[in-house]
């Protein structure tokens, strides 16, 4: 405004003011007091409130957007929610092999995820992604999302700060109809382009809700309703209604979303039909002949097992092996075409029962099937097979009956016998339901994992010494059958035995369970340990304490198989101890279902004998326990690790010696060898080990060299009258006494004594035995602190492991004097007890 | 349990192993075919094996007791007594069998195909 406004009659143009007025307002001078005019104000008047209106347009867009990332948040929370229980249900622990099988992972995941797992397993066969890329793909949208929701943050800030009032002047540039700040401005721009992508991910075009009414000034700036509410239970009949109405939409515009099946089972995606085509595009001969080749190759190496291990053919030059095989491929070809002109080619030669239970089988095994078990069952069998051919079994006799049902497929044979399926293998013999509850139960809870390795054996001694109890005969007792052996230390005998393995191993815990739940009590532990590294067994152990019934069957199947083929027409001793002093022949023989003990012998001889042996039919004893006993001495650093065994060493023979141990006269009956909870529990304490196998010393040579009466040729007639070999110590040849203690003074750890006297005694029974005499000089000689302690236990392993030297008789007379009393009175609690 | 029984128990192993492996979406003309021709291949590898494992001699025993119409027991009988343990057999070809199947690798077979 200036002098131009003011006309010459001294009047204002633009307001029309005269001089006169203008003196009236104090003589001040307008030229520079310029206003708008009312139209410019009108105009600028509707401008500010396009921009608010355009503002508040924007607040609302932004609030919706902001509603709705918090929405998908939600959403996404619950996704990873899900996810997180389908990883507990046995996701992530699949990772390993899921883009290998990935269709059974449908089996763990939460039914929730279903369809998303089923999306991503068609894109996984479709594009050969990984599984788990797809299938977590969305959580990439999460961060994105995170992002949206900082920005949506931001311009929800600065537009409160607007609308408040204390926002800065907008500042209106021609053309220009927004009005936010440039901060509001990039913030609500992030917003959008972080919604946009979601959007673009999402499959939708536009999230954002579009203003039903330019109009309407009367925004409602509260939080808008929760529409996205997942939680179903909290929702009112409103909500509900509304809100199926939008996820209707949003399923319908999402369908490729993963997160969205978590929403709704019904409204799983399902598979097109590809899949179907998929399988349709397999070709069934080609699947058969692949499985086809597989088997081949599997039998045949089987075969070669075989043939290595009963040193039938040792398949060194095979392309020898090949052209010798020419000719008779060449007649089992022309045989199999003649039996399939006649039977049928779908036929075996087989019985009826026989293929039942081989379907059975190998259908349980399908069941089950997973690449862990197969790689249990592989190295079981690797263990095993391994073993077998070391042990070069000697003597096959013909299967006892296997063929006796041989029919054909479609013959109408009934069956005659079943296969034992995992719960008849507890045969129970009689036992009554408390007891067979009772074992149940413990073979559960080992199934379950419950006992440590040590509570395992700490548990199956006192089962053990429960057998040894006429009244509690029970607990284990009933499960072997014990009538033949007549007495339930034989039972005891053979189960302190069998602790050796619970010690280590649970799988042998339910092994032995079965084993002599379905054969008997004489088969002898020895083979159990021998088939096995410790490495196999505690491999086995750990995966047949996670395996399905199912799974432990097959475990099982397998390893009886393989110990029925080891042991098919061996000949076993053993001896109870010592109450009854009853030893045992038995002549073992493979059975339908395993091995059958068909011949017992029984005999009374002395106690202090080193019971398990395994004698071959010349009578030797082939059991060769000293490997076992190396293998676990190694196991608990009391043998130098890169020991072999050989019989014949010096070494070797003198730790033999040193670790020989017998068992606790009232507790473990005939322990053979070192076991760890000898070692570590002190189930055994050595001191009275050691005495009690210094008993037998002079007329025994250690580590069992005495053989007893040959089993041979009439063995399978049970007797109780053999005929001991010169060399066998009889009560009657060992009235007497006295014999000298090689080892005596060799470990102060051990005590031991240089001389012991017998005397013989009758049992109540009718039999003889031995007790030892001269009981009475014995001062209290304090064997506290020996293994009590990690230390002791280590120096006792220390001493163990020294230079071992063989000082013949030797000790004191004190040591003497305290073996002789501890003897004594274990000996009388033995009595007591037995 | 009779022949129908028993064939019916080896078409729930042949299912099981099917539907383990993904292959139940086949259609049901395709899985009759499979289960026919595996029950076929099957038998085929165990005659095959029994007879493998039979001594030369007993071998020659077994085809002219085929020739001379001995019944399916007797024959049986020289099985058994030649100490070959046809269960076993049998387990084996099938477990060698399943696993073949659960381990074969169908992607890429197909697109070898």
């Amino acid at each position: 405004m200036n002098g131009e406004n003011i006309n010459n009659s001294g009047e204002n143009k633009e307001f029309g003011a005269s001089k006169e007025f203008q003196k009236e307002l104090g003589g001040v001078a307008v030229e520079n007091f310029d206003l708008l005019s009312q139209e410019e104000l009108d105009k600028q008047a509707e401008e500010a409130e396009k921009t608010r209106k355009a503002l508040l347009e924007k607040w609302i867009k932004i609030n919706a957007t902001a509603k709705k990332i918090e929405q998908e948040k939600a959403r996404r929370e619950e996704y990873n929610r899900q996810k997180e229980l389908a990883a507990s249900g046995g996701i992530m622990r699949l990772t390993g092999w899921v883009n290998k099988h990935p269709e059974d992972l449908k089996e763990f995941v939460h039914p929730k995820l279903q369809s998303g797992i089923e999306k991503a397993l068609k894109e996984h066969a479709e594009s050969g992604k990984s599984f788990f890329d797809i299938l977590y793909a969305s959580h990439e949208l999460t961060a994105r999302l995170a992002e949206a929701e900082a920005a949506a943050k931001a311009a929800d800030a600065i537009l409160a700060e607007y609308t408040s009032g204390n926002a800065e002047p907008v500042v209106v540039d021609s053309g220009e109809q927004s009005s936010t700040s440039s901060a509001e401005f990039d913030a609500e721009k992030i917003a959008d382009a972080a919604l946009a992508e979601v959007d673009a991910e999402n499959g939708k075009d536009d999230l954002s809700y579009p203003l039903e009414d330019d109009d309407d000034y009367e925004y409602d700036i509260e939080p808008v309703e929760d529409e996205y509410d997942i939680d179903d239970d909290e929702k009112d009949d409103n909500d509900d209604e509304k809100e199926d109405d939008e996820e209707k939409d949003d399923k319908a515009e999402n369908k490729d979303d993963l997160s969205y099946s978590i929403e709704d089972d019904d409204e799983v995606v399902e598979l097109d039909d590809s899949n179907e085509a998929y399988n349709e595009s397999i070709a069934v001969d080609e699947v058969l002949e692949e499985a086809k080749s597989e088997i081949e190759k599997r039998l045949k190496e089987i075969r070669e097992q075989k043939e290595s291990s009963t040193g039938e053919r040792v398949d060194e030059d095979s392309k020898e092996d090949e052209e010798v095989d020419k000719p008779k491929e060449k007649i089992i070809d022309r045989v199999k075409k003649k039996i399939g002109v006649r039977f049928g080619f779908k036929n075996i030669i087989i019985g009826v029962a026989a293929v039942a239970a081989a379907i059975m089988v190998a259908k349980a095994a399908v069941s089950t099937w997973n690449a862990d078990s197969q790689m249990a069952y592989a190295q079981s069998a690797a263990g095993n097979n391994q073993t077998q051919t070391e042990q070069s079994v000697e003597s096959e006799q013909p299967a006892e009956s296997l063929g006796a049902q041989v029919a054909t497929v479609s013959s109408e044979t009934e069956v005659k016998a079943e296969r034992p399926t995992y719960n008849s293998k507890f045969n129970f013999m009689g036992a009554d339901e408390e007891v067979k509850d009772h074992t149940l139960d413990f073979a559960r809870e080992v199934q379950e994992g419950k006992p440590d390795l040590f509570d395992v054996a700490v548990r199956g001694n006192g089962e053990a010494q429960t057998t040894n109890n006429k009244e509690t005969k029970g607990a284990f007792g009933p499960i072997f059958d014990a009538s033949e052996l007549e007495g339930s230390t034989n039972v005891l005998s053979y189960l302190s035995t069998k602790n050796d393995v619970m010690a280590r191993d649970p799988l042998y815990m339910m092994y032995a369970n079965s084993w002599n739940g379905a054969l008997d009590a004489s088969d002898g532990y020895g083979l159990s340990v021998e088939h096995m590294s410790v490495d196999a067994i505690n491999e086995a152990a750990e995966k047949f304490k996670n395996a399905s019934p199912e799974e432990k069957q097959r475990i099982l199947d397998k390893i009886m198989a393989d110990e029925a083929e080891a042991i098919d027409g061996k000949t076993m001793q053993y001896a109870s101890f010592p109450a009854n002093r009853t030893y045992i022949t038995a002549h073992m023989e493979k059975g339908e279902d395993g091995v059958k003990k068909i011949a017992v012998a029984r005999s009374s001889k002395p106690e202090e004998f080193n019971v398990l042996q395994r004698l071959n039919a010349n009578g030797e004893n082939e059991f060769d326990q000293g490997a076992t006993k190396l293998r676990i001495l190694k196991a608990h650093g009391l043998a130098p690790a890169d020991m072999e065994y050989d019989a014949d060493n010096a070494d070797v023979q003198r730790l033999m010696k040193r670790y020989t141990v017998w068992g606790e006269r009232n507790k473990c009956g005939g322990q053979m060898v070192i076991t760890e909870n000898v070692v570590k529990r002190k189930v055994v304490k050595p001191d009275i080990v050691e005495r009690v196998s210094t008993v037998s010393q002079e007329v025994i040579p250690m580590n069992n060299q005495v053989t007893w009466n040959s089993p041979s040729g009439d063995s399978s007639s049970s007797s109780t009258s053999d005929k001991p070999t010169p060399d066998t110590p009889t009560p009657q040849t060992l009235q007497g006494k006295t014999m000298t203690n090689p080892w005596a003074g060799n470990n102060p750890a051990i005590m031991t004594e240089p001389t012991v006297s017998f005397a013989q005694e009758s049992t109540d029974n009718g039999g003889d035995r031995i007790v030892q005499a001269g009981q009475e000089q014995i001062p209290e000689v304090d064997t506290s602190g020996v293994n009590e302690t990690p230390e002791a236990q280590q120096d006792w392993a220390e001493e163990a492991s020294a230079p071992v030297e063989d000082t013949g008789t030797g000790g004191t007379e004190d040591q003497s004097a305290s073996s002789d009393a501890e003897a004594a009175s274990m000996l009388a609690e033995a009595e007591s007890e037995g | 349990m009779n022949s129908a029984e028993l064939e019916k128990n080896f078409d729930q192993y042949l299912d099981a192993l099917m539907e383990k492996k993904g292959l139940d979406k086949m259609s049901d003309e395709k899985k009759a075919d499979f289960r026919e021709k595996a029950k076929e291949m099957l038998a085929d590898q165990f005659n095959g094996e029994v007879l493998r494992r039979l001594p030369d001699d007993k071998l020659e025993e077994f085809e002219k007791a085929l020739d001379e119409d001995k019944s399916i027991d007797e024959l049986g009988e020289i099985v058994e007594n030649a100490g070959v343990d046809s269960k076993k057999v049998l387990e084996d070809v099938l477990n060698a069998f399943s696993d073949a199947i659960m381990n074969m690798d169908l992607n890429k077979m197909k697109e070898e195909a």
